[in-house]
């Protein structure tokens, strides 16, 4: 792996994982009986931007290097599963986040009188940001899995 | 100063802020509640304690996957990275992670809370420190889950009799 591949990797994983503290810190804020809407702006455009970036530095980093170096190791190992199952999921799943984070952000930004006065949307922004923190977090941990597969021929 | 070190310290760091946090939201929280209830200041102080717990849990992530993506660069196999005592450290990071949101959406009480999370941190810690430990899984939980149980019993039966009176 060259070093601007690498780069490219950390790219992807910190801004993958500051997006999801940024869902995890939205859920968190919605939950309070008294939102903050300076620090519920501030997250969920974190949240849009981070998942974005992680997206076009995750693709371009299978495009270019998983494919050809990576995913013949793991089909060749003993868990062909973890690209063929989690690899797979990781990918297509990944791909509800930028519209979930996109609906959160515009919510957020411009409805802040709607969600204070309508408990029922409040709760819907509640399940939205849960449902992409939670989606995150599997992606994380699907990420673990396939980084650690990555490593099976050293072993 | 090469990228290992300065990960394991931010690592160690994390967890200072983290279970040194949770040690003192636990007592600050006893000695507020010691008249029933949380005045302004107990309150501003709790907030405090608590955002440096958030901060510990984010640099601890951070850190981690940074020695994970580190190993990962080094080629390091995943057998020596992936072992019982990482997976269970895993799983007590989850617990952390998802125990505010819990007690945010009423789910669990604080007097389950606060001492879940006080345990969760010392486990993280000591599971992070005994690079040695050579348990299972299910052994690692297993006792983990009755420390917590443990801590839970103190506050529920112990404590919690006192503030009322």
């Amino acid at each position: 792996m060259n070093p601007a591949l690498k780069i490219n990797l950390i790219v992807h994983i910190v801004v993958g994982l500051i997006a999801v503290a940024a869902f995890y810190a939205v859920l968190v804020n919605l939950l309070k009986s008294r939102l903050n809407f300076f620090s519920l702006r501030f997250f969920s455009l974190a949240g849009v931007i981070g998942i974005f970036l992680s997206w076009f530095t995750g693709g371009y980093y299978y495009a270019v290097y998983y494919g050809q170096a990576v995913k013949p190791i793991i089909k060749k190992s003993g868990y062909p599963w973890i690209h063929d199952v989690l690899m797979e999921a990781k990918e297509h799943v990944f791909l509800f986040l930028p519209f979930l984070a996109i609906v959160l952000a515009l919510a957020i930004w411009f409805l802040e009188s709607e969600i204070l006065a309508d408990e029922k949307l409040k709760r819907y922004l509640i399940l939205t940001a849960g449902a992409a923190f939670v989606l995150g977090l599997f992606i994380v941990l699907m990420g673990m899995a396939i980084s650690g597969a990555a490593n099976i021929k050293s072993g | 100063m090469d990228w290992h070190s300065f990960l394991v310290i931010s690592h160690v760091i994390g967890a200072v802020f983290g279970a040194g946090g949770a040690t003192m939201a636990e007592v600050f929280s006893i000695k507020a509640l010691k008249d029933g209830v949380i005045n302004e200041t107990e309150n501003d102080f709790l907030k405090t304690i608590y955002f440096f717990i958030r901060l510990g849990l984010f640099i601890l992530i951070l850190s981690g996957f940074g020695l994970l993506l580190l190993y990962r660069m080094e080629g390091v196999a995943p057998e020596t990275i992936y072992t019982d005592n990482f997976i269970a450290k895993l799983l007590i990071v989850l617990v952390i992670i998802f125990n505010p949101l819990l007690v945010q959406a009423k789910i669990i009480s604080y007097s389950v809370s606060s001492p879940l999370s006080l345990v969760s941190w010392y486990a993280a810690l000591i599971l992070g420190a005994w690079r040695t430990l050579d348990a299972s899984f299910f052994s690692i939980v297993g006792v983990y889950l009755a420390a917590v149980l443990i801590a839970v019993f103190a506050v529920k039966y112990f404590y919690e009799p006192r503030v009322k009176n």
